[in-house]
């Protein structure tokens, strides 16, 4: 065990999180990788890169790897990972294929896709790998003892999906997931500003309309920000102001929906667990948590206690060090070893 | 003395870089360690029977119009491209050898030229082979917008885009630059000679007066602008032939009728910002809109370039402090990296 590294991965849509035995994270950065077209050189990777989005000239390609929270790219994400792993741990072939792996996925991929991220594991050299549930490592890294007999929920918002699972006794007893999270959000700004304002902003603009505005309280102050883009009638760059309230607009159908997903799950959710979850509450988790009065707008419509936990970006790569220990056995208490 | 044969004996072994602005209006030469060694208009003149040359630049320049049977003044380029090989490669093999004390081996050294960013693939070409014409292996052509963009001080290789415009001689040029490279970028043929020949025409048409190119040009810079609100006093004089009476004549011009001249041609140039910034995507025009456009090259000193492009297109406009060397200043960078749009050179 002592020579063997462990490596968590937590592949997003939006963020990639690596976690390394004994050193912690080692890597949070956007999932965004820029090639050269000619020579196929990686150009930039995560930050870098995502700064690029929408800038670039016909030399560069940025892609991201992952749509909806399963990979699309393989060869993208696979470079994107070697390069996180070689440029910044220094891990060599010959130590990767010593190495075990933790991948983290949606819980409601199908198999195909849970294939392919194995198969990626192994094309970067790693032979043993495991795919498990990212609500699973969500919890664990949020610190909950999953392992008891003891119903817990998890709402995941990510940048691609949204997971809902309810877990017990070391595993999950039913999940659900929608396509429907941060970059959903995005692209509902972009076309609300379009439709109202005329004017075309970019995913980058969006992505900061929305930290900077998104409010689920329900008495927000109205904030209004001045942002740049497009004209689309006349051609040229353009300032608009964009409220709070048009952000909200946007947020609260995205956050109905969530909504009804976690009343769906909860509907199915066997009875003695139910009772576990009114008394201990849902914990929210991922990007999606981080907007404001997110607790309270599912709260007061659900009618159940929600909590966000105190690290709900990093929770899932932090989660993947107990199931590196327990390789996501539900009979191995890993906070226990 | 020593120094210069030590200098001399070391260039025949070293590669030098020598960076080319050849435009339409001015030949610049760059030389690393040296700086800009030639700064004339490119034009040659030399003599009909035996093709020699008599002189090149200024004083090339300066026989424009004036000249007699025996001697042929040619400007090598035409609206940003090579017209005349042969009459090109004799230009800048004299500018080069022009400073005495640089001993350039061009069999030894790398040629940057700057070419419109809206040339063909076979004008491309007319450039590298001018080159390998004058025996320099190693040669690498790049856009004037992006050299132009460096020259002004504008820091290309970052993620914040930014607009340059370049108003030289034979063509304009609008180029949207982010990471080290042209996004969008588009070329019209509409520039300082169009100007020089608009302001022509308008004498011929209006008071009968035929002018030479190089009055033109002087009534361009002496009172040429594009301000809102004109000075009715400035006026300059024309001295031309009349083309009833074929006699010389002279008369006053004033800044009202000029300006009345050059307002088309730039409302040319604004449609094609226009177009530029169209069809750029709206993540660089959010940078442009905080950053401004730039405008470089010689029809960057006409006054109120700034003001008219800032009314028109409703963006701020600045002029580079260098429009005239800004693109050979800004090959110095492209020659310590050839170019690579994701080397950030530094110095």
């Amino acid at each position: 065990m002592a020579n063997k590294n462990g490596l968590g991965i937590d592949l997003g849509t939006a963020n990639l999180l690596v976690y390394l035995e004994q050193k912690g994270i080692i890597f949070n950065e956007p999932s965004v990788i820029a090639f050269d077209r000619e020579s196929g050189k990686i150009v930039a990777a995560g930050k870098d890169a995502h700064n690029m989005i929408g800038k670039v000239h016909d030399k560069i390609n940025v892609i991201k790897p992952l749509k909806n929270g399963v990979i699309s790219d393989m060869k993208a994400a696979k470079s994107l990972l070697s390069y996180v792993l070689e440029k910044v741990e220094n891990l060599t072939e010959k130590e990767l294929y010593n190495t075990e792996c933790v991948m983290c996925c949606p819980s409601e991929v199908t198999k195909i896709e849970r294939d392919i991220m194995t198969e990626l594991a192994v094309n970067m050299g790693i032979s043993n790998v495991i795919i498990d549930e990212e609500i699973k490592a969500g919890a664990l890294g949020a610190n909950v003892d999953i392992f008891k007999s003891r119903g817990v929920m998890i709402v995941d918002i990510g940048g691609g999906t949204t997971d809902v699972g309810v877990i017990s006794y070391g595993d999950i007893v039913l999940s659900r997931t929608i396509r429907m999270a941060g970059n959903y959000i995005d692209s509902e700004i972009v076309k609300m500003v379009k439709k109202q304002e005329k004017v075309e902003i970019g995913e980058l603009t969006s992505e900061r309309v929305k930290t900077e505005l998104a409010d689920l309280r329900e008495i927000r102050p109205v904030i209004i920000n001045k942002y740049a883009g497009r004209d689309i009638v006349r051609g040229v760059p353009k300032f608009v102001n964009v409220s709070s309230e048009d952000v909200a607009k946007v947020l609260i159908p995205t956050y109905e929906e969530v909504v009804k997903l976690i009343a769906a799950v909860l509907k199915d959710t066997p009875p003695e667990l139910s009772a576990d979850i009114f008394e201990h509450g849902i914990l929210l988790t991922g990007g999606g948590a981080l907007i404001k009065g997110v607790e309270e707008f599912i709260s007061k419509r659900i009618k159940v206690p929600v909590k966000v936990v105190s690290n709900p970006l990093t929770c899932v790569a932090e989660g993947s060090k107990y199931l590196l220990k327990n390789r996501g056995d539900y009979l191995i208490n890993p906070l226990k070893l | 003395m020593s120094n210069k044969i030590v200098k001399s004996g070391k260039s025949k072994h070293k590669f030098i870089k020598i960076g080319i602005d050849l435009g339409t209006a001015n030949l610049l030469v760059f030389v690393e360690g040296e700086g800009i060694i030639f700064n004339e208009p490119s034009v040659i003149a030399t003599e009909y029977e035996t093709g020699e040359v008599i002189a090149i630049g200024y004083n090339a320049a300066k026989m424009i119009g004036r000249g007699h049977h025996g001697i042929k003044i040619v400007s090598p380029l035409n609206q940003g491209v090579i017209s005349d090989m042969d009459a090109a490669s004799k230009l800048i093999e004299i500018a080069i050898r022009k400073a005495e004390t640089i001993d350039i081996n061009l069999k030894a050294s790398t040629l940057l030229i700057c070419c419109p960013s809206e040339v063909t693939q076979i004008e491309r070409d007319a450039m590298v082979e001018l080159a390998h014409k004058l025996g320099v292996p190693d040669v690498f052509i790049e856009e004037e917008v992006k050299a132009g963009g460096i020259g002004a001080g504008l820091d290309i290789y970052s993620s914040q885009g930014s607009m340059v415009i370049d108003i030289g001689g034979g063509s304009t040029d609008i180029g949207v630059l982010s990471l080290g490279d042209i996004v969008v970028s588009e070329s019209i043929r509409i520039a300082g000679n169009y100007l020089d020949q608009e302001i022509i025409n308008h004498l011929q048409y209006h008071h009968g007066l035929l002018i030479g190119k190089k009055t033109a040009q002087r009534i361009k810079e002496e009172i040429g602008t594009l301000r809102e609100k004109t000075d009715p006093d400035v006026t300059t004089y024309a001295n031309g032939r009349d083309v009833v009476t074929g006699l010389p004549r002279k008369i006053f011009v004033t800044q009202d009728e000029i300006k009345e001249v050059m307002i088309e041609p730039f409302m040319s140039i604004s449609n094609a910002i226009l177009k530029v910034l169209q069809n750029t995507p709206a993540e660089l025009s959010a940078d442009i809109i905080q950053t401004g456009m730039l405008v470089n090259g010689g029809c960057a000193l006409i006054d109120g370039v700034d003001e008219f492009f800032t009314k028109e297109i409703g963006l701020e406009t600045k002029i580079a402090k260098n429009p005239l060397t800004a693109i050979v200043e800004g090959t110095k960078v492209l020659l310590h990296n050839r170019g690579n749009y994701y080397i950030k050179p530094v110095d």
